[in-house]
C-alpha cells in the first residue's frame, strides 16, 4: 500500500536555559499508509506532538526529513501543507468570531474564497453538525462544539491527510462518542488518512488499523494491536491490591510454583499522598496514582502494597491465589483482572504504565 | 497578498469587536484631548509665546520705537529681558544674559531668536547710512517664522520712516522753510503716517495660530500619539494570545508563507494606530486645531510613528512569555514614555535633562515634529529628522523582533 507519510531520522533537540541539551526526539522513521487510521500511543511528554509538529512542518526537525504525499515537509512546504489538515490539541480558534466566521477565515488561508468557499463552509458545518449555530460566537459554544469546529477547520480543504492530536481531551462521554466516530467516518466515508495522536489505549484500540508506541523520543513498537499483543504473549494480569500489608519473597516463590498457569509474580509499593483531612483509621476516597481510579484507602496510610501476577488464563488462577494469601493473613482490599492489551504491551515495552 | 490581507483584515475584524475597544479607541482619548488640552492653555490663549532675547546697544528712542513695533507687529512675542514679568516667563533665573547663554537658549529651545541693536543705530539711521539689526535663530530663512517676518517689517517700516524724513528734508532744502522744520519731525511724521501703511500685509500664523487653540494642538497629537502606543502595543499581549490558544500556530501549519503571516499580523497592527490618530486628529478638527496646511508632514509623522509602535510591539512580543507579562510591559513602557517624550505637556516647560531624555524615546521624536508644524509654523523640512529617527527605530526593532521571534 502507498505511504502518505514518510519520515526518516527526525530528531529534534532543545536548549535548556542552563545551555545543555535535550533531546526530546530521537531518530524517528514512521510510514503511515493511505487511508488507514494510525495512532501514535505514549504517555504525556513521550515525543507524541513534537514529533507530529516536525511532520506537519511547525518545527523544524534539528536532523532528518518528513514527506507528505512525496513533498518534502522542509524542502517543499507549502505543497506539503495543503495536503495536510489540522486539528490541534487545543482549541486553536477565535473565540470573538462565529463559527462560520472562522471556517471562512481557515478557508482562505487554504487558498479558498468566492462561491467556493462558501460551499465548503457549508458543507463542512453540515458535517459537523453545527449549521444552526453556524452566527454564534465560538465563546458562547460549549467545549464539544468548539471540539467539532476544530475538526471543521482541518477539515475544509478535503485533505489527504487529517492529524488530530488529542481531540477528547476535556470533554463529556457524548462529545468524545461523537468525536470518534467522526474519525471513522473520515476514513470510511472520505477515505482520508487519519494520524490521531493519543494517550488513551481505550481510543487508540477502537479507532486504529496500526498502532505506533513512543516513549522518551523514541518509536518503541509499530504494528496491527494483533502484532503487538502478540509481543506481550497471552497471558493475563492479576492486580491485588493489599494496602500497608508486605509480601516477601518466600510468599511470591509459593504463588509462581504452587499456582497452575502463573509465570511471574513481583510486589511493589505505590506512596500514596493523601490530602482529604478524615481521622485516623478511617476511609478515605484517593485517585491512585493519578490514574481515574477511584480506591478506598485509611487514613493515615502512607503507602499500598500491589502484587502484579502473570498467568496464562488468569480468572482461573485467581481462588488459588486468593487462597493463599488468606492462609498468610493478606487482607486482600481489591483485585482487577487485565487481558493482554496495548496497555500491557507498554508495560512490558517500558516496565511503567502508560497513565504513570 | 492575498493570504496577507485576509490575515490583517481578520486581525482588524477581532480586535475591533473586543469589548470595549470603542471606550479605547475614541472616548477615552477624546476626553483625555480636551482635559490635557485644557490644562496646556486650552481656548485661553490663542497662540503660544514667542520668546526673544534682546540686545539693544543703542538704548535709544528709535531702538525703542523699532522693539515697540516688533510687539505690535506680533502681539504674541516676548522680549527678554524687557518683558520678563514676575512668574520669570523668559526664565532668566539665574542667568546672566550674554551671547552664549541666549545661544544657548536658541538651541534649547528657551528662546526662539536674538535681536542685536548695534550701538548709534539711531544716529546712523537718521543720517542716512548703513546699520544693520542682527536677527539669529535656528529656522531656516526659506521658510522665516512668523517673529522674522514681524522683525523684518519693523525693520523696514524704521528705515521706509528714515527714509521718507530724509526725502521730505531734501525738498524742503530747496524752499525757504528748510531751517524751520528740523529733520527728526520729518521723521517723526513719516514714521507715524506709517503706522498706518497704505499697504500692508496680515501677517497670520500658518499653524497653531488663527483661532486654533495652543492647548488643543499639543493635546491632539499628544493625547492622539499616547493612545497609538496604547492600541498598538495591546498588539503585543494580543500575539501573545494567539499563541497561547494556538491560532498562530495553526496559521503556521497551514500553506501560508511565514512573512505572510507576520507581515498581516503587522499591517493589522499599523492600521489600528492609523484609526487611533485619525479619531484624535479628527476631534482635534473639530476643536478647530489645524493641520491641514501641512497635511503631508502630519500624516508622515503619523505613518513612522504608528510603524514605530508596531515593531515595538512585535519586539515585546519576543520578550515575554505570557499575556500578563505583556499586559505590564506595555503599560509600563507607554506610562512612561507618553509624558516622558512630551505627549501630556509641553517640552518647553521641562528641565533640560527632561527635555533630553524626551529623545531617547519615539513619542519625543514625534512630538518635536508636531510641535514643529502645528506650533513653530515649521514645513516639511523641519520633520525630516524626527521621520528619519523614528523610521530607523522601526527597522532595527523590526529587524530585532523578526530574528528573535518564534513561530513554534
Amino acid at each position: 500500500m502507498e505511504n502518505i507519510v514518510e519520515a526518516r531520522g527526525l530528531i529534534k533537540t532543545y536548549k535548556r536555559k542552563d545551555g545543555t541539551e535535550v533531546q526530546a526526539v530521537k531518530g524517528v522513521d514512521l510510514d503511515i499508509r493511505k487511508g488507514e487510521i494510525f495512532s501514535l500511543l505514549g504517555p504525556n511528554g513521550a515525543g507524541k506532538t513534537t514529533t507530529i509538529s516536525m511532520i506537519s512542518g511547525l518545527i523544524t526537525p534539528t536532523n532528518g526529513d518528513a514527506k507528505i504525499g512525496g513533498y518534502s515537509i522542509t524542502k517543499a512546504p507549502l505543497e506539503a501543507k495543503a495536503l495536510l489538515g489540522i486539528v490541534p490539541q487545543e482549541i486553536a480558534l477565535y473565540p470573538d468570531l462565529s463559527a462560520r466566521q472562522n471556517l471562512e477565515f481557515f478557508g482562505k488561508m487554504y487558498g479558498m474564497s468566492g462561491k467556493a468557499l462558501s460551499h465548503r463552509v457549508d458543507e463542512v458545518l453540515e458535517f459537523i453538525d453545527l449549521k444552526e449555530r453556524q452566527r454564534d460566537r465560538i465563546d458562547t459554544f460549549s467545549g464539544g462544539m468548539k471540539r467539532r469546529v476544530n475538526i471543521g477547520v482541518g477539515l475544509l480543504h478535503k485533505p489527504q491527510l487529517v492529524y488530530m492530536d488529542e481531540p477528547t481531551v476535556g470533554i463529556d462521554p457524548q462529545s468524545r462518542r461523537r468525536i470518534l466516530d467522526t474519525v471513522l467516518r473520515l476514513r470510511n466515508e472520505y477515505k482520508m488518512t487519519v494520524l490521531y495522536t493519543t494517550h488513551l489505549m481505550e481510543e487508540s484500540q477502537e479507532l486504529s488499523d496500526r498502532v505506533g508506541i513512543i516513549d522518551h523520543g523514541r518509536i518503541i513498537a509499530l504494528g496491527t494491536q494483533g502484532e503487538l499483543t502478540q509481543q506481550v504473549g497471552e497471558e493475563d494480569r492479576l492486580i491485588f491490591s493489599i494496602g500497608e500489608h508486605k509480601i516477601d519473597d518466600a510468599m511470591l516463590k509459593r504463588i509462581k510454583s504452587e499456582v497452575a498457569g502463573v509465570t511471574d509474580a513481583k510486589y511493589e509499593k505505590v506512596d500514596l499522598i493523601i490530602t482529604e483531612d478524615a481521622p485516623k483509621g478511617q476511609d478515605v476516597i484517593v485517585d491512585k496514582r493519578g490514574t481515574g481510579t477511584m480506591t478506598a484507602v485509611r487514613s493515615g496510610q502512607t503507602y499500598e502494597g500491589v502484587i502484579t501476577v502473570l498467568a496464562r488464563r488468569g480468572r482461573k488462577a485467581l481462588p488459588s491465589i486468593i487462597s493463599l494469601l488468606d492462609s498468610a493473613n493478606v487482607e486482600i482490599q481489591s483485585v482487577e483482572v487485565r487481558e493482554p492489551d496495548l496497555e500491557a504491551v507498554f508495560l512490558k515495552l517500558t516496565g511503567r504504565a502508560l497513565r504513570d | 497578498m492575498n493570504k496577507l490581507l485576509s490575515i490583517a483584515l481578520n486581525d482588524l475584524k477581532i480586535a475591533l469587536r473586543e469589548k470595549g475597544i470603542w471606550i479605547n479607541l475614541v472616548i477615552l482619548p477624546v476626553i483625555l484631548i480636551i482635559i490635557i488640552g485644557l490644562v496646556n492653555g486650552g481656548f485661553g490663549s490663542s497662540t503660544p509665546k514667542t520668546y526673544v532675547d534682546v540686545y539693544d546697544n543703542d538704548q535709544s528712542a528709535l531702538s525703542d520705537q523699532f522693539l515697540q513695533s516688533v510687539r505690535d507687529l506680533n502681539p504674541n512675542v516676548i522680549l527678554c529681558p524687557l518683558d520678563n514679568d514676575e512668574a520669570d516667563s523668559c526664565k532668566l533665573k539665574d542667568v546672566t544674559l550674554d551671547a552664549t547663554t541666549s545661544q544657548k537658549r536658541v538651541e534649547d529651545r528657551v528662546i526662539s531668536a536674538i535681536i542685536e541693536i548695534p550701538p548709534n543705530f539711531e544716529q546712523t539711521l537718521l543720517a542716512g547710512e548703513p546699520t544693520q539689526v542682527i536677527y539669529r535663530s535656528g529656522e531656516t530663512l526659506a521658510q522665516p517664522s512668523a517673529l522674522l517676518q514681524s522683525v523684518q517689517t519693523a525693520i523696514t517700516r524704521i528705515s521706509g520712516a528714515s527714509l521718507a524724513g530724509r526725502v521730505s528734508a531734501f525738498a524742503l532744502a530747496q524752499t525757504e522753510q528748510a531751517d524751520a522744520i528740523s529733520l527728526d519731525a520729518f521723521y517723526q511724521t513719516a514714521n507715524s503716517i506709517w503706522q498706518n501703511p497704505p499697504a500692508s500685509i496680515d501677517y497670520q500664523l500658518t499653524s497653531g495660530g488663527g483661532d486654533a487653540p495652543s492647548g488643543f494642538s499639543q493635546s491632539v497629537p499628544g493625547m492622539g500619539s499616547m493612545y497609538v502606543m496604547f492600541t498598538v502595543l495591546a498588539g503585543a499581549t494580543a500575539l501573545i494570545l494567539e499563541r497561547k490558544n494556538w491560532t498562530f500556530q495553526r496559521l503556521v501549519m497551514m500553506p501560508v508563507r511565514r512573512w505572510q503571516i507576520l507581515g498581516g499580523k503587522i499591517t493589522a497592527r499599523f492600521l489600528l494606530g492609523m484609526l487611533q490618530y485619525s479619531v484624535a486628529f479628527g476631534f482635534g478638527a473639530v476643536l478647530g486645531v489645524r493641520f491641514f496646511d501641512n497635511f503631508i508632514g502630519v500624516l508622515a509623522l503619523m505613518i513612522s510613528f504608528s510603524l514605530c509602535m508596531t515593531a515595538l510591539a512585535f519586539f515585546i512580543a519576543t520578550i515575554v512569555k505570557t499575556d500578563m507579562q505583556a499586559s505590564s510591559l506595555t503599560l509600563l513602557v507607554s506610562l512612561t514614555i507618553a509624558p516622558l517624550g512630551g505627549a501630556w505637556w509641553p517640552l518647553e516647560i521641562v528641565p533640560d535633562f527632561m527635555r533630553l531624555a524626551a529623545y531617547a524615546t519615539p513619542m519625543g521624536w514625534a512630538m518635536h515634529g508636531y510641535n514643529e508644524l502645528m506650533l513653530y509654523g515649521g514645513g516639511l523640512g523641519d520633520i525630516v529628522l524626527p521621520v528619519a529617527v523614528l523610521l530607523a527605530a522601526s527597522g532595527v526593532l523590526f529587524g530585532l523582533a523578526i530574528w528573535r521571534f518564534k513561530y513554534e
